[in-house]
């Protein structure tokens, strides 16, 4: 590729991305940022976790941006009777016509671009686990078969954080898979009277759809191929580092709160969150401040605080903060 | 390619340098002015003792420790790396310099994108100017140079006031320095009078008095014991030559009705000698020219002061030419008044060397009064310096805190007296070369016992309104039984147990599991 080629696909890659912030944002009030790490998270070859009380828009964002993105949508609701074969799908007995019976695989509802877990702590840890070689692999495995995902694969989870009778927490095996974790505020006044000047209308906003599978798939491809520099790798590491309460390099905090650190693979998704960064703003290298804009939703959910921490009410989002306060960035 | 980048980077790095010796040149120079600061206090605070010097030495260290260090940190050069990254956070260049910098030190990570990034990372140094990226600013450390150096003048104004004894100490000072100055001053004046003229053995004492004061070992009281000799032989010839003009005052009443000795009797009455030899000269025939070498004898050719012997034997010539002039000019008269004349030209010699006799006794006394004065200044002076106002109360002494001063005193010549081994006079030297008192009592000691009140019932004083009277007592704390660190350890204990996959500690797990089952039948 020439260097003209990549100026060519980055100016390309933004202008995808500017499409499709116009055509969610005539539906979706606010959370660019949440806008932003969704499609971040579909850039980097990620799976998102929306968490946010209910009513704010989690479902209706994924739904939007299904619409725009043009991409096979399906929407599993989590519930405590839902079985592992209603989402990858199961065998049936078919007769053919000439009466000989034979076992068919019908596809669950995984078998999309985009699966919409919804409430994905409402259903048993048996379930959940279906969705973890699915989320890693790309693939699925039922009967004597593997059988692999269109790609893009791209599942987006939400979550309640209030109710919490009746769920499962996520195991932190699963937690881990998901490349970010992006929390849903509350809008503000203004953003509420847009959102009710949208919804409580006779016409709903509509959406064209903007983007292909193969504009994404080449995006994704555009988003690798942003260099990185190693002292700027080298604070992505430190970062995780300092998460870990055993390391040398933990930071105090760390060290008092964190039972257990990000996964390396908490840090892959630190310099691939990045990367996407870093295009977004049009930058051809990765810098310092694109792994502080992803570290939070990369690094929270892979976080494993101890009783300490839930004693004293911190979370993880306040040791980060103050992780990313303390390292010095790369120099 | 990447000239332009690595160009502007080592302008900034230049710049970078300097700003950076710059600013620890003003950390250097403030530490400099606080060790400065330090020493005039500590300087001024140990001056009456003997090692005010010692903070001199140690911020003289001190300071060439900070040059030392500024030297060492002036030679290290800024890195193309630090230059990359102060010029991307100057810049808001969020990495672009330091990132193609990387690149640029490692082609086995060139890609399209790596070229295309470099490509842009030069296109910006190429815009880029080193000055406004890093302007010359005065560092945060110059302005505390600045204001330190104010305090420090201030603190140069001050630092006589935290002298112990300040008050004293600099009055009694600028006194003793005054005496020294006004008695250098009399020793230069009586050089100028023995240059003048004296007699041979006034000149002789004076010579030896001045040699006592310019010599440094002599001490006050040989200075003023030499004085005092100066001022007892220059008096006697003041007074010699006051008793020789009253009697050729009364020579000269006698001859005032004496026909051709009236011009002789107005010069005795006036106590002019020389005059009256002239005048029996030309009586004589030999006339005031004869006796030109006589006159031109200087008064510092007598030999001492003048000679009583000779003034009566000058009279009694006078008399008796007087006497035989009346009847006859005969030979006899004629040796008479020769004898006369020349008694009279010795008188004159030895009246004329004691002229300047009363001029000079008054500048004896004067040296006499400055060192009496510097004796006692210095007195005083010695009285400071050992921790208690002990000179005599006065303007002279500048000691006007009569606070226990005498009794310290008295009580250092006591403790000498109970150490009978040495033979020197530690104390009451007035001149005050007397040593040091000697330090009495034990050091002081904090009590460490704390005390409270405590109401204690009072059954011997037999009041019989039953009040408590309060007792102090010392106080009843005590150290804790139970060490910080075994809390401490207690307590980490209680969150590993924690730590467990249930999260609750292992004591509580009975009661929660039984709160939990309870609300749920409760509930049911």
């Amino acid at each position: 590729m020439s260097v003209a080629n990549v100026e060519r696909s980055i100016e390309q890659f933004r202008n995808n991305i500017r499409l499709v912030r116009e055509e969610v944002g005539r539906v979706i009030v606010g959370n660019d940022e949440v806008v932003d790490g969704v499609m971040t998270c579909l850039l980097a070859r990620g799976h998102v976790l929306l968490e946010g009380i209910p009513g704010v828009g989690k479902t209706k964002l994924v739904q939007t941006l299904a619409d725009v993105l043009h991409l096979k949508f399906s929407r599993i609701q989590f519930t405590p009777d839902l079985m592992p074969g209603d989402i990858i799908g199961t065998s049936i007995v078919r007769e053919d016509d000439t009466g000989r019976k034979f076992f068919e695989f019908q596809p669950g509802p995984i078998f999309a671009n985009m699966v919409l877990a919804d409430e994905i702590n409402r259903a048993t840890p048996k379930t959940q686990s279906a969705l973890l070689e699915a989320m890693q692999e790309n693939s699925v495995s039922a009967g004597n078969a593997t059988r692999p995902l269109e790609q893009p694969f791209f599942v987006l989870a939400t979550m309640n954080p209030l109710e919490m009778e009746g769920t499962y927490p996520l195991p932190e095996a699963q937690l881990d898979r998901f490349f970010f974790k992006l929390k849903m505020g509350f809008p503000g006044i203004d953003q509420l009277h847009q959102v009710l000047d949208r919804t409580t209308q006779a016409s709903a906003p509509a959406v064209e759809r903007t983007l292909a599978a193969g504009d994404i798939l080449a995006m994704r491809e555009t988003a690798r191929e942003v260099p990185i520099a190693h002292p700027v790798q080298d604070y992505a590491i430190r970062l995780t580092l300092a998460t870990h309460p055993e390391s040398e390099q933990a930071h105090e905090m760390a060290r008092q709160y964190v039972r257990f650190g990000a996964s390396p693979r908490g840090t892959q998704a630190l310099i691939l969150g990045a990367k996407v960064h870093a295009l977004i703003h049009g930058r051809l290298h990765v810098a310092s401040e694109d792994i502080r804009a992803v570290a939070i939703s990369a690094l929270r959910h892979r976080l494993l605080l101890n009783f300490e921490a839930e004693a004293d009410r911190v979370d993880t989002d306040a040791i980060l903060t103050r992780i990313l306060a303390d390292v010095a960035p790369a120099t | 390619m990447t000239d332009s980048l690595l160009q502007t980077l080592d302008a900034v790095a230049s710049r970078l340098r300097w700003r950076r010796i710059t600013a620890l040149g003003g950390v250097v120079a403030s530490s400099i002015l606080v060790v400065v600061a330090v020493v005039i206090v500590l300087g001024a605070i140990l001056a009456p003792t003997g090692v005010a010097r010692w903070p001199l030495y140690a911020g003289g260290v001190a300071i060439l420790f900070f040059l030392g260090y500024l030297v060492a940190d002036a030679r290290h050069a800024v890195s193309r790396e630090e230059a990359a990254v102060a010029a991307d956070r100057a810049a808001g260049l969020q990495d672009e310099l330091s990132s193609a910098l990387w690149f640029t030190r490692h082609p086995d990570e060139r890609s399209a994108f790596v070229d295309a990034h470099l490509r842009k990372a030069e296109t910006t140094a190429a815009g880029m100017d080193a000055r406004a990226l890093v302007p010359w600013r005065m560092p945060a450390s110059g302005w505390s140079a600045v204001a330190l150096l104010g305090v420090v003048a201030v603190v140069a104004m001050l630092a006589p006031r935290f002298t112990p004894h300040f008050g004293e100490h600099d009055f009694a000072q600028a006194a003793v320095d005054a005496a020294k100055r006004g008695a250098a001053v009399a020793p230069d004046s009586l050089a100028e009078d023995l240059s003048q003229g004296s007699d041979a053995a006034t000149k002789d004492r004076l010579a030896r008095t001045l040699a006592a004061l310019d010599d440094p070992k002599k001490s006050l009281e040989e200075r003023r014991k030499a004085l005092e000799a100066a001022r007892e032989l220059v008096a006697q010839r003041a007074l010699e030559a006051a008793a020789a003009r009253e009697r050729m005052k009364a020579i000269a009443e006698s001859l005032a009705d004496r026909a051709g000795y009236e011009e002789v009797a107005q010069a005795l009455k006036e106590g002019d000698a020389r005059q009256a030899a002239d005048a029996l000269r030309k009586q004589l025939g030999t006339g005031a020219d004869g006796s030109g070498s006589e006159r031109k004898e200087t008064p510092a050719d007598a030999e001492a002061g003048v000679d009583q012997a000779k003034v009566d034997e000058m009279a009694d010539a006078l008399q008796a030419a007087a006497q035989n002039g009346s009847s006859e000019r005969g030979a006899e008269a004629q040796r008479n008044l020769a004898r006369a004349v020349q008694n009279l030209d010795e008188i004159a010699r030895s009246v004329e060397a004691t002229e300047g006799a009363g001029h000079t006794a008054r500048r004896l006394d004067a040296m006499t009064t400055e060192l009496k004065r510097e004796a006692n200044l210095r007195a005083a002076r010695f009285g400071q310096r050992n921790g208690a106002g002990q000179a005599t109360p006065g303007p002279e002494t500048g000691e006007s805190n009569m606070k226990g001063g005498s009794m310290f005193r008295l009580g250092a010549v006591a403790q000498e007296r109970r150490n009978p081994g040495k033979d020197s006079n530690r104390a009451g030297d007035a001149s005050g070369n007397a040593q040091g008192d000697p330090v009495v009592g034990d050091e002081v000691r904090r009590i460490r016992a704390k005390f409270k009140r405590e109401t204690v019932k009072d059954r011997d004083s037999g009041s019989e309104s039953g009040e408590d009277s309060g007792k102090f007592a010392a106080s009843r704390a005590a150290e804790s039984k139970v060490a910080y660190r075994d809390v401490d350890s207690r307590y980490r204990r209680v969150g590993e147990e924690a730590l467990s996959a249930e999260r609750i500690a292992l004591r509580h797990r009975a009661q929660v599991k039984g709160f939990f089952t309870d609300n749920g039948e409760s509930a049911q």
